[in-house]
This record gives C-alpha cells, sequence and structure tokens, in this order.
C-alpha cells in the first residue's frame, strides 16, 4: 500500500536529478523584456500602428458588423471592483498566441479573474497578460475573499 | 536614471528570488509536467510573467505562488491543445535507458504514473505531497476549493496506489514494462 510518506520519499527521488541552473534568471529577463516588446507592439503604442488600427478597424467593422456591430478591441480591459466585474471591451480579438488581458484591480484584496477556461491570479493594483481565449461568448467574473461578483459576458472572435 | 537604478534593483532582486527558489520550482515543474525538458520551458515562461509582474508582486511568497500558479495553468492549457491534437499510444514505446540502475526505474516508473492523472490530480499530489503545501495554499495556487483539492488528492492517490501499488511496489526492471501491459502509456 503506498503511503503518503512512501510518496513523497519517491517525489522528491524522482525530481533530484533535475540541477540548479545559473542561467535561469537572465533567460527569463530576456524572454519578459521580448514579451513585454511584443505586448506593446501588439497593444499599438505608436502613432503608426495607431494608425494602422484605425484602417484595420474600419475594415473590420464591415466584415463583423453582422456578428457584433461592434470594432474587436485587440487588448482586453476589465476592471475588478468592488461588488463588480467590468468588461471595458464587450468584443475582443484573440490570436494563436493568447489575448492580451489589462486588469484593474481596485478591491485592495487579491482577486481571481475567471476568463471563460483561464484565470489569472491578480493583485490590487493594474496588471497585464496574456492568455488563451476560446472563441464565443465568454464569462468574465472576479472572485476574491470577499466573494464571488456577478459575471460579465465578453465576446471574442479570432483576429483577422 | 532612476528608473535605471529601478530596473537594476529589480533585476538584482528577482534573479536573487530565482537563484534562491528557482532549483526546487524546476523540480516541482517537472513533477507536474512530467517531461523535464517542457518543465524548463513552461518554468522559463512562468518566471518571465512572473519578472513583468515583479512590482506587484514584490514578496518572494508571492513571487513563488505566482511560478507555481503559471506552471499549473500553462501545463493545464497545454494538456488541453495536445489532448485534441495527439493520440497516446497504446504501449510503452521502445526508448534508451540512460542507464539500468535502480533509481533510474524508480524514476521513470513514478514519472509515468504521474502522467497518468489528470493535469489536475497531479498538480495536486506535487503541490501537497512534493512542495508540502497546505490544503488551502493548493486550493488558491489550483484555483478550486479546499474540497475539490480533497476530492483530487483522493482520487490520485487510489490511481497511484492502483499503479505503484503492493504488486508494482517493488521497483524492479519490470515495473515500467508491467505498466505498460495495463494499457498505460508512458
Amino acid at each position: 500500500m503506498l503511503s503518503e510518506h512512501e510518496l513523497r520519499e519517491r517525489l522528491a527521488g524522482a525530481a533530484a536529478n533535475i540541477g540548479d541552473d545559473d542561467q535561469r534568471a537572465p533567460r527569463a529577463i530576456r524572454n519578459a523584456q521580448r514579451r513585454r516588446k511584443q505586448q506593446r507592439h501588439r497593444a499599438g503604442t505608436g502613432l503608426a500602428v495607431a494608425v494602422s488600427a484605425v484602417a484595420i478597424a474600419g475594415a473590420v467593422v464591415i466584415t463583423r458588423e453582422g456578428d457584433h456591430g461592434v470594432t474587436p478591441a485587440s487588448a482586453a480591459v476589465i476592471s475588478c471592483d468592488p461588488g463588480r466585474t467590468v468588461a471595458h471591451t464587450p468584443v475582443v480579438a484573440s490570436s494563436p498566441y493568447g489575448t492580451v488581458v489589462t486588469i484593474t484591480n481596485t478591491t485592495g484584496l487579491s482577486v481571481r479573474v475567471l476568463l471563460g477556461r483561464e484565470f489569472a491570479v491578480v493583485p490590487p493594483g493594474l496588471s497585464e497578460g496574456q492568455y488563451l481565449l476560446g472563441s464565443g461568448e465568454q464569462a468574465v467574473q472576479c472572485v476574491s475573499d470577499a466573494g464571488a461578483t456577478p459575471a460579465v459576458a465578453m465576446s471574442v472572435v479570432p483576429a483577422t | 536614471m532612476a528608473s535605471e537604478t529601478g530596473t537594476d534593483d529589480r533585476d538584482a532582486a528577482f534573479t536573487a528570488f530565482v537563484r534562491a527558489r528557482g532549483t526546487a520550482l524546476a523540480r516541482s515543474a517537472f513533477l507536474v509536467v512530467g517531461d523535464a525538458t517542457r518543465a524548463e520551458d513552461v518554468l522559463q515562461s512562468a518566471f518571465a510573467e512572473t519578472y513583468l509582474r515583479w512590482n506587484t508582486l514584490r514578496q518572494p511568497e508571492a513571487a513563488e505562488a505566482y511560478v507555481r500558479r503559471v506552471i499549473v495553468t500553462t501545463n493545464a492549457a497545454w494538456w488541453r491543445r495536445r489532448s485534441s491534437s495527439e493520440t497516446p499510444l497504446a504501449v510503452l514505446p521502445d526508448r534508451v535507458q540512460p542507464d539500468d540502475t535502480q533509481t533510474v526505474i524508480e524514476r521513470e516508473t513514478l514519472v509515468c504514473a504521474l502522467r497518468q492523472l489528470s493535469p489536475r490530480q497531479r498538480a495536486v499530489v506535487v503541490l501537497r505531497y512534493f512542495d508540502d503545501l497546505t490544503e488551502r495554499e493548493t486550493a488558491h495556487i489550483i484555483g478550486c476549493s479546499i474540497g475539490s483539492v480533497k476530492r483530487h488528492t483522493s482520487r490520485a492517490f487510489e490511481r497511484l496506489r492502483h499503479l505503484l501499488g503492493t504488486d508494482l511496489g517493488a521497483v524492479d526492471e519490470l515495473t515500467t514494462p508491467v505498466l505498460a501491459i495495463r494499457g498505460v502509456s508512458c
């Protein structure tokens, strides 16, 4: 009979061959900087990107008006306020690399944000992450130790 | 200049955190993921996310919990994608063992057995019995209730006992093939 003690010992033994690696931190910093650069690029921080986005948005409105009548946002913006969840972007574009989600947590508590089948744990303040959101109506809900807020819907459409 | 100093401070604090906890987290990631190479990729992704949020996490304990959460959710997401695009093998494929010591066999057997659990069950087992987290901490990281953690733990244990139980407990060179005969692919 496998006991808890035996399981602990076998887990420790199985993982013991994973050793130190001094390069983990520098590699992670490089990856993070590259990821941030990509996120900024996607979010469209520059004027050129903004101009392109306006042009693309026009095209998207024409092609998607039948579905939603709203231009999909390139990044989702969500607020976790005391007692409520707000999706500032009712329609957001997804991509195979995930959707950038900006969450403002004003509850003063650590909040778990359910994003369809994904979730994010968000400390108070402004946070940004990238999540794989499935297409279609996704429920968004902020849950904290104070309780769950009513879920709101956010529509996710594939980016063109 | 001030911002450069801030970045330097953040880099130094983050590097110290990774140096202190990197190996333990890498081992935990290996057990959760079940593959050393992919575990290192998942860990790198988790560290990168953590670095980006370093200013809001601040405390090493919060950072460590966040890394564990990202490992668990990234692995679960990968598992969902894989389950729809890959077909498990019916039998264990031939593979070259690095050597035939008891340790290697024991490790391979346990990792193989862990892979038979669902991603969530595997995460619960690793967080509870390798990382020594409480049920509450485990529930917080996985994003479920304490009752759910208890349920996953119980089912995982039952499955592991079946795979590694009395008749398979004595590790020998037949153990892994026996798992394969039981319809388990690793």
